[in-house]
């Protein structure tokens, strides 16, 4: 009789669970899977009929290009400057604004959080020609300076309004406590708040150094070949009469894994965070 | 901890800042702004050149990393050959399925964007009406070499502009024709079409399973989607069609005849959304007999198939024969402020060395007599039936609303009509009114 559970008990999980879920994980795993081996197939494996599901001949040759003649490496570099730069800048600013606009009540209040809502509103395409003018006049243009900036246009009210919905549901009393212990509002807001503040932090940066990884309209405009970013870079392999597969496949194996690696320690302090957050809470 | 971390926060922000200020000095791009100013005393062209220095950009889309290593090596030969004391600076944007002219539209309207750059006709109208072109008319009628580009090739850059100008000067024209596998053709038992009729019958024939394996290869690979509006004109002409009324009896005849090859199953079942990429993997992988392209994609057919990939003209009949030229132009910007400098590299770029380096490695070219004395153009069979193509080769009309027609118009339109939810009457009367307004 117990046997009999143990069986179906099993079953169920197997079918309950474990089936569906390496279903899905095939069905979402699948896509990277083949973007990696097409990055290592000889070209006439790209191209075979039947197709080859895993190639019969390895071949590094792509990736020797790619980080040869191609530098794909540069174009890393200018994406993790331009990511991480965004990332801080908008956390920076964004939570600073958050806090202003939760802790206090100053007239336009509400009119200014709207202003910042009403920026997503617009198309990036419809901004492109006066972020374009601006970023000439500044002297900015093709600078990853520039492309901060212009991807902080979008980042910052997304950020702020995140930020400040977290905020809200942190409790005044916290900070009450830490001012009538002797802390000034600077050192309460450092000491006190910042930590509390961990997880939603970190979801927001990982959502702006997304955006400004991923981002290409506006890098497309922004750079010239000293400054551009992966997904422009990847893009010019897509010619008018052809694309050279095993390079952009090779390419977006590279690109994934730095966000892969930042994923991997971010889920992990943004569950600690989290947790944290809520006992303190 | 919770102290170092504010600290982090604060060095990273500070170090940001510094990195995002670094490359722009080290930028290898002077700003447009300033991109007729002088040029950088480390680009001394080789020969005594003469005259004050002339700093051009030049922004270029490439269709493949070869291409691009191509052009920098060009204009490189070009800034140390030349004698003008002419620096060009090429910058590579990507082609991004015609997204290139917008980006430099742009960038133009924004103040900024190249001296000079590639160009397709099909943008020039934009273009011009905003007067961002430079008009090149008086030194196309001053060159020695204007005759070697023949009068209907000039006609057509005036036409595209609409303005009658000579803004568009003319640099790769790419006929169409129709790459096919021999060993096809001899499996299907059916010669080389010399009439439309002959195509559509080789068509049907050549669909067929060509390698036993149980499944059925096609014998054309349509290109239903992005850029198969130009296939379409093959259609129109042979039924005494053409493009300035979609509407009448004969184009509805060609359309059907078009969209019988898909709904006979002559034509993958991916035609609906095949555009450029999806039609040469076809032919690449076997998967297709025929397939309609120019003399670009040569080299990789002969790559892949050695003697078993062969061409032949579009066919026409006696009501009339078209075929689209692929056609890459080049342009200079009103905004330039030496057109004189400008105009000389695009010398070099047709009739002069870059032209013949670029033919020699692209098999691209305007048949000028530097590319016809090449041993290249001499025994490419392919260059033979470009040539022969060229004859009867057109652009679409290049109407105010040619980019809508293409980019928004044609292939949702087409698609509706392959897969049979609209009627060819009505997807052609949509068609004719996005394209002629």
């Amino acid at each position: 009789m117990k046997q009999h559970h143990t069986v179906k008990s099993v079953c169920k999980t197997f079918f309950g669970l474990v089936l569906p879920v390496a279903a899905f994980l095939i069905f979402l795993l699948f896509p990277f899977y083949w973007m990696f081996v097409t990055s290592v197939k000889p070209n006439a494996e790209i191209y075979a009929n039947p197709l080859i599901y895993w190639p019969r001949e390895f071949t590094w040759a792509t990736y020797e290009k790619l980080f040869g003649y191609f530098d794909f490496l540069k174009y890393m570099k200018n994406s993790l400057i331009v990511a991480v730069c965004t990332m801080i800048l908008s956390l920076f600013v964004s939570t600073l604004a958050a806090y202003a606009f939760s802790r206090y009540n100053f007239p336009g209040r509400k009119v200014l959080m709207a202003v910042f809502l009403s920026n997503n509103m617009f198309p990036t395409v419809l901004l492109m020609i006066p972020l374009y003018s601006i970023m000439r006049q500044l002297g900015l243009l093709y600078t990853p300076g520039g492309l901060v900036l212009a991807y902080t246009t979008f980042t910052i009210p997304f950020s702020v309004w995140l930020i400040q919905g977290f905020i809200r549901d942190v409790p005044f009393s916290l900070e009450e406590a830490a001012l009538v212990d002797g802390c000034n509002r600077v050192r309460a807001f450092l000491k006190i708040f910042l930590p509390v503040l961990t997880p939603c932090l970190l979801a927001a940066g990982v959502y702006m150094f997304m955006q400004a990884w991923n981002e290409y309209t506006l890098a497309s405009m922004f750079t010239n070949p000293a400054t551009r970013t992966i997904p422009v870079a990847l893009n010019s392999l897509i010619g008018q009469l052809g694309v050279e597969w095993d390079m952009l496949c090779a390419g977006g194996t590279v690109s994934v894994i730095p966000v892969c690696v930042m994923f991997f320690f971010a889920q992990k302090r943004l569950v600690a965070g989290l947790t944290a957050g809520a006992v303190k809470g | 901890m919770k102290k170092a971390l504010a600290i982090l926060l604060a060095l990273a922000l500070t170090l940001s800042f510094a990195a995002c200020g670094g490359p722009s000095s080290a930028s290898s791009t002077p700003a447009p702004a300033s991109s007729t100013s002088a040029a950088p005393a480390s680009s001394t062209p080789a020969d005594e050149p003469s005259g004050d220095p002339v700093a051009l950009t030049f922004w270029y889309w490439a269709d493949n990393t070869d291409q691009s290593n191509l052009i920098q090596q060009i204009v490189k030969d070009f800034n140390e050959s030349n004698d003008k004391n002419i620096t060009v600076t090429a910058e590579e944007y990507p082609w991004d399925s015609g997204g290139f002219t917008d980006s430099t539209f742009n960038a133009i309207m924004g103040g900024g964007g190249p001296d000079m750059s590639t160009m397709k006709l099909q943008a020039g109208k934009t273009f011009a009406a905003n007067g961002l072109y430079a008009d090149m008319s008086s030194y196309v009628d001053a060159w020695e070499d204007k005759a070697q580009i023949g009068d209907n090739v000039w006609e057509m850059m005036r036409n595209a502009t609409g303005d009658g100008k000579t803004s568009i000067l003319p640099w790769t024209l790419e006929a169409l024709y129709v790459y096919y596998r021999p060993s096809y053709f001899e499996k299907a038992e059916v010669e080389v079409p010399t009439t439309f009729e002959e195509f559509l019958t080789a068509i049907e024939k050549c669909t067929m399973d060509m390698d036993g394996d149980g499944k059925t290869e096609y014998g054309f690979g349509m290109r239903g989607a992005g850029g198969g509006q130009e296939h379409l004109g093959n259609f129109l002409y042979p039924y005494g069609a053409t493009w300035d009324d979609l509407t009448t009896p004969e184009a509805v005849e060609a359309y059907k005849a078009y969209l019988s090859i898909y709904q006979n199953g002559y034509a993958p079942e991916t035609a609906p959304s095949a555009a450029f990429a999806e039609l040469t993997d076809g032919f690449k992988t076997g998967l297709t007999a025929m397939i309609i392209h120019h003399i670009g994609s040569y080299a990789q057919w002969v790559d892949l198939f050695g003697d078993d990939v062969d061409a032949f003209p579009v066919p026409g009949s006696d009501k009339g024969q078209w075929t689209c030229a692929g056609d890459t132009e080049l342009v200079v910007y009103e905004q330039c402020e030496n057109k004189d400098a400008a105009f000389e590299f695009y010398k070099y770029m047709t009739v002069g060395e870059g032209g013949t380096t670029w033919f020699k490695n692209t098999g691209k070219g305007l048949g000028t007599s530097n590319v016809k004395e090449t041993e290249e153009f001499k025994s490419n069979k392919f260059q033979a039936v470009a040539a022969e193509a060229l004859k009867s080769a057109g652009v679409l009309p290049p109407t105010d609303t040619l980019t809508e027609f293409i980019n928004n118009v044609w292939a949702p339109t087409n698609q509706q009509a392959l897969m049979g939810q609209i009627t060819p009457e009505e997807a052609l009367e949509t068609m004719n009114k996005a394209l002629h307004g």
